[in-house]
């Protein structure tokens, strides 16, 4: 079911708009993550679902609830939205205790004392701070920070919860851990999510949808899966994953799903896509790329990485260099220099 | 979530709007306060008669005595600048790099002349250096000479004073840089093989070069405009410096077009100031800096091995000469029963105390310093915390803000004597429209005091709202708080000590304040400055110097309480 709608959302700011018409629909407990570069417009975007800025056009509607609208010029306060936002620097207030930082909410809807202590103590158990509520925040590490202002985020059991890069400045045990921690506080409580990171692995193992910006435009929506598999031009390929784009052209159908292309003077089959052009672009994975002796595509390497669990090397074909990933424990091992078969073994078609 | 507010308008309120409507009062204000006795006073030092010409600045340097009082100034404002500075980076090396037993005391005793007005200094300083001051005295009897050893009324006096009480200003600027220096820049000079010396020479002196000369400037632009001291010690053998002389200007009825030269005067004195102003920036933006904060471990202080007893003596002698002798002359200037009598038991009383209570004069002037202090404190903290609310988070990098900043800089920035001196070119007559005549009122001095002081009680606010991360506020939004309910629960309880320590900040200066008050007040409507100033020149000396302890005193009690309230970050 729907619960947010973003419909033609816009901010400008004087002449520079750094967000352009974003059309997203969000499901009833659906954990989306809006991904991009810095400077993208994720941040702004999510600002404006929150109401801590204006759009300069569109509609944000949630539960049927028009928040904003730029044309009638409505635009329903941050306080009147009923949603939950953690922050980046966790904004955890220094001058009140743990139990006073998630009890604040529920104090400013003038609940009953008793219902905010029970209301309160809940939630500081379910995030693991029971023990924690007289502390003040210079007493608490980063993670219980965290912990801290997810619980306030969450303790007047939100329509919709913000994160606005919350994981960004933890280090990277303690990023794992939490991630794991939200999604399943998420399962529990059965709340919206609208994650905010430039953090692709973060977007790509904790969302049921993925939404990539790139320059104030949302260029792609999609599970993971799809955003992976098939991404719609090159920057996606590039940001999600990484990708060797490389020139091709187009051959021919060979069935209603599949197409070949020509790559490097040798073919390759596609996933069908409609386009009116001859020549593209390919996406090509790095591990959908194998050795291959008896290949006719063939390569020099010159830059071989050692990455532990993987190797990577680098190949120069023709005036392109290409990376190609094996797994460590494979038996082949290739020197700098060396020329070498090789086959693609998977590609996407990407319009130029 | 019941009942959500569909539109902005329904949410319009008196609260959301009376920011800006004190936005918009304190732009009318400041253009009223500032920018009219700004343009009054650039009008009338080009005017001579009805007409507008160069006539008053030609006069400045045909007048000998206007002339001389710029050569004067020249003269004692240079050697004192570099003597101060000298003094002030030796102890601030002294205390931030050596093994210094008892830093914090000798910390806050080679900062307190910053606390003293510099008139009272100068005070003090007569009572031991003057004709008949103590230490002359001494000199005289024991050596039985009929001439003092040294004259504090001289142009060699004030350097001495101005260079021992402006030291503090390049020290206060000098030390927090040194302190900063990380010890790798200084542990790469060592492993490629340079000696300590040639550390110091080519590697520390020169992170620390633009600290010292902002410092000196600092120092340059304040003793410049400087009119206590000057006031004090010029008197007597009548040599003025360019404050003092544009004073004279001022009072002087007798000179056609009086003020319009004194008008000229300023306008010289407030470029050589700006001069000094755009040279300190210029420094300051250089980057500099940027070396010399580093994260590294702080240097292995210098061991002072045999040189502690010389370097005690040193710093036991500046606290002597600077605090310890003059407070104490001061004080028992204060508590003997007439000068010259011999400084036994029964010549001490307590008498100068009850009398300087129980003179109506001197009362008054009391009352009416706490009450203009206390006044222009809680309006300029009321009116800071608004304002630097509107600059920092609403208007945040408008031109209306760098407008109202600016305004607000201005009288902070120029010398006293030129804003006093606009003051009376732009309140002397009725206010044109309301017709309400506000010199030789209460209402000027609070006018004066609050235009002159506004900056540092927005400076410190505004630096303490910086520090408080937006997304503190937004927390509080999101939390179902309206902007008014955010900012009384997050954004005042974390302001709380600043807001108490741009108070305390502004009646410390105002308390002491002189140049002002020497220019604006009238009967009824005295200062301690002025009757300080008067009753020193009246020469009732006994009763000068128990006023300036009491002055003294009050000082230094506020900033203890500024110390406790911020937990030692403001105030020395």
């Amino acid at each position: 079911m729907e619960s947010l709608v973003l419909e033609k959302v816009t901010k400008k700011y004087n002449d520079v708009t750094v967000v352009s018409d974003v059309y997203a629909k969000i499901n009833r407990n659906e954990f989306v993550t809006i991904v991009g570069p810095s400077g993208c417009g994720k941040t702004t975007t999510l600002r404006m679902i929150a109401g801590f800025v204006e759009p300069s056009d569109g509609t944000i509607t949630l539960d049927g609830e028009e928040l904003a609208n730029a044309m009638y010029k409505r635009f329903v306060p941050p306080e009147k939205r009923g949603i939950g936002m953690v922050f980046q620097s966790y904004a955890v207030w220094p001058h009140m205790n743990v139990f006073d930082n998630v009890a604040y909410p529920l104090k400013i809807r003038k609940m009953k004392k008793w219902d905010i202590v029970e209301k309160t103590r809940e939630i500081l158990r379910i995030v693991h701070l029971s023990d924690y509520e007289k502390r003040f925040p210079h007493e608490l590490s980063g993670g219980q920070q965290q912990r801290v202002a997810l619980a306030r985020a969450l303790v007047m059991e939100p329509r919709l919860l913000l994160l606005d890069e919350p994981l960004s400045n933890l280090d990277a045990a303690l990023r794992e851990q939490m991630r794991v921690e939200i999604k399943e506080i998420q399962r529990k409580l059965g709340v919206t999510i609208i994650n905010v990171t430039h953090d692709q692995i973060e977007a790509m193992t904790m969302s049921d949808k993925v939404i990539v910006m790139d320059q104030g435009k949302v260029v792609q929506i999609g599970s993971p899966q799809e955003i992976y598999n098939r991404p719609a031009n090159s920057f996606v390929a590039k940001f999600i994953g990484s990708a060797n784009i490389l020139p091709c052209e187009w051959l021919g159908p060979v069935s209603p799903i599949k197409m070949k292309i020509g790559v490097f003077g040798t073919e390759l089959e596609v996933p069908a896509v409609k386009t009116k052009q001859k020549r593209g672009l390919v996406a090509i994975r790095p591990h959908h790329i194998k050795p291959d002796p008896n290949s006719k595509l063939r390569g020099k390497i010159v830059n071989k990485l050692y990455k532990g669990d993987r190797v990577e090397y680098w190949l120069q074909i023709e005036n392109e260099k290409i990376c190609m990933v094996t797994d460590a424990g494979e038996t082949h091992d290739f020197s700098n220099d060396d020329e070498i078969g090789i086959s693609v073994q998977h590609g996407v078609w990407l319009e130029h | 979530m019941a009942t959500i507010e569909r539109t902005r308008k329904d949410s319009f309120d008196f609260a959301t709007m009376a920011p800006h409507l004190v936005w918009w009062g304190t732009i009318f204000l400041l253009c009223v306060t500032v920018f009219y006795p700004s343009v009054v006073l650039v009008a009338n030092s080009f005017r001579t008669g009805d007409h507008f010409s160069l006539a008053n600045f030609v006069q400045l340097f045909q007048t000998p005595r206007i002339y001389t009082s710029m050569i004067n100034s020249f003269k004692v404002v240079i050697p004192a600048t570099l003597l101060g500075t000298a003094l002030g980076v030796v102890l601030a090396w002294i205390v931030a790099r050596t093994n210094l037993p008892g830093k914090r005391i000798w910390q806050m005793f080679l900062a307190t002349p910053y606390l003293i007005p510099p008139f009272v200094g100068a005070i003090s300083w007569t009572y031991l250096l003057g004709p008949i001051g103590l230490v002359n005295k001494w000199y005289m009897e024991l050596f039985n000479r009929p001439d003092p050893l040294i004259d504090i009324y001289t142009i060699g006096g004030m350097i001495f004073v101005m260079a021992i009480y402006g030291y503090t200003i390049p020290y206060i600027v000098v030390l927090p840089a040194i302190q900063k220096i990380d010890a790798a820049v200084e542990e790469a000079g060592t492993i490629s093989g340079a000696s300590k010396l040639r550390i110091m020479k080519d590697i520390t002196l020169p992170l620390i070069a633009p600290a010292i000369l902002g410092g000196m400037l600092l120092l340059f632009m304040n003793l410049l405009a400087d009119f206590g001291i000057p006031a004090v010690l010029g008197a007597p053998k009548r040599i003025t410096l360019m404050t003092t002389q544009i004073y004279q200007l001022i009072v002087n009825f007798d000179m056609p077009n009086h003020l319009q030269i004194a008008a000229a005067n300023s306008m010289l004195l407030a470029v050589f100031g700006l001069i000094g102003l755009q040279i300190y920036q210029k420094i300051i933006k250089s980057g500099k800096y940027a070396v010399v904060s580093g994260k590294g471990p702080s240097v292995e202080p210098i061991k002072l091995g045999k040189w502690s007893v010389p370097v005690y003596l040193f710093l036991m002698v500046v606290v002597l000469v600077t605090t310890v002798a003059p407070i104490a002359a001061a004080i028992f200037t204060s508590l003997i029963k007439a000068v010259g009598v011999p400084a036994t038991l029964e010549n001490l009383t307590l008498r100068n105390y009850r009398i300087v209570f129980d003179i109506d004069s001197i009362k008054r002037a009391m009352i009416n310093s706490v009450s203009l202090s206390a006044a222009a404190g809680l309006l300029i903290t009321f009116l800071g915390l608004i304002l630097a609310y509107m600059i920092v988070r609403v208007r945040t990098g408008t031109v209306g803000s760098r407008i109202v900043e600016s305004l607000i800089a201005i009288p902070y920035a120029v010398p006293g004597t030129i804003v006093g001196l606009a003051m009376i070119l732009a309140f002397a007559s009725p206010l044109p429209v309301i017709g309400i005549n506000l010199y030789g009122t209460y209402w000027i001095l609070l006018i004066a005091y609050l235009s002159r002081f506004m900056n540092i009680g927005l400076q410190t606010i505004t630096g303490a709202m910086t520090q408080i991360h937006p997304s503190l506020e937004e927390a509080c939004r999101i939390s179902g708080a309206t902007q008014m309910q955010a900012f009384k629960h997050v954004v005042f309880p974390l302001l709380r000590p600043s807001i108490y320590a741009a108070f305390f900040l502004v009646i410390m200066p105002a308390l002491g304040e002189i140049t002002l008050s020497s220019l604006l007040w009238s009967v009824n409507h005295e200062t301690i400055g002025v009757v300080v100033l008067s009753l020193q020149e009246e020469g009732k000396v006994t009763l000068t110097a128990s006023l300036a302890v009491v002055l003294m005193l009050s000082v230094f009690t506020i900033n203890l309480v500024l110390r406790t309230i911020t937990k030692g970050k403001l105030g020395l």
